[in-house]
């Protein structure tokens, strides 16, 4: 297996309802990514997970990462350099900015979540224990975007 | 001839031992993009 990128059931309706706000660069909804341990990744359900409550518990605490290197209490870290355009039939949520945790620091990781505040949108599968160990611990986006929408006709 | 073998001295084994205390490892996840197509 690869690393896996899927979006949660209910994410496009809070985009669509407008329970997520704006997510491009203008707005004013920030997107975070939370790293989670292996109990996340058993217990997926893109169907019936809804809110960060609902996966919150299987986030990676101080028993994976040093504690300055991931605040548990943050919930990850905010996306920056973020955009939203649409090219003909398709909308891309993009970002020139890689989320990097740490540089010098230990953090170990199975997944990561993807949310707007309370809401949840995507979830990545790391395809297994991914660690870094005084290093840097790194999630880079793929040139082609984060999340892609396309209509066809 | 046929001695102990020569260990190396304290500032040796120091050296050995910091350099193992720096040993680091990073890691880089390359995301893939999420597609959806609605239709």
């Amino acid at each position: 297996m690869a690393v896996e990128h899927t979006m949660y059931g209910a994410g496009l309706k809070n985009m669509l309802n407008g329970s997520i706000g704006n997510i491009g660069s203008s707005g004013t909804e920030l997107v975070t990514l939370s790293l989670m341990t292996s109990a996340a990744v058993a217990a997926l359900d893109l169907s019936t997970d809804e809110y960060w409550a609902d996966v919150l518990a299987n986030q990676v605490s101080t028993t994976y990462c040093g504690s300055t290197d991931y605040s548990t209490a943050d919930g990850g870290k905010p996306l920056t350099g973020v955009s939203l355009a649409t090219t003909g039939m398709a909308t891309l949520f993009a970002s020139s900015t890689d989320v990097v945790f740490t540089t010098t620091g230990t953090v170990k990781a199975w997944a990561g979540v993807l949310r707007a505040t309370s809401y949840l949108v995507s979830f990545i599968d790391f395809d297994g224990e991914q660690k870094s160990e005084n290093g840097t611990f790194r999630v880079n986006w793929n040139s082609s975007g984060i999340i892609r929408f396309s209509v066809t006709t | 001839m046929g001695g102990k073998p020569n260990k190396g001295t304290k500032a040796d084994k120091r050296l050995k031992k910091n350099h193992k205390k720096k040993q680091s490892k990073s890691v880089s996840i390359g995301a893939p993009t999420a597609t959806n197509k609605i239709k």
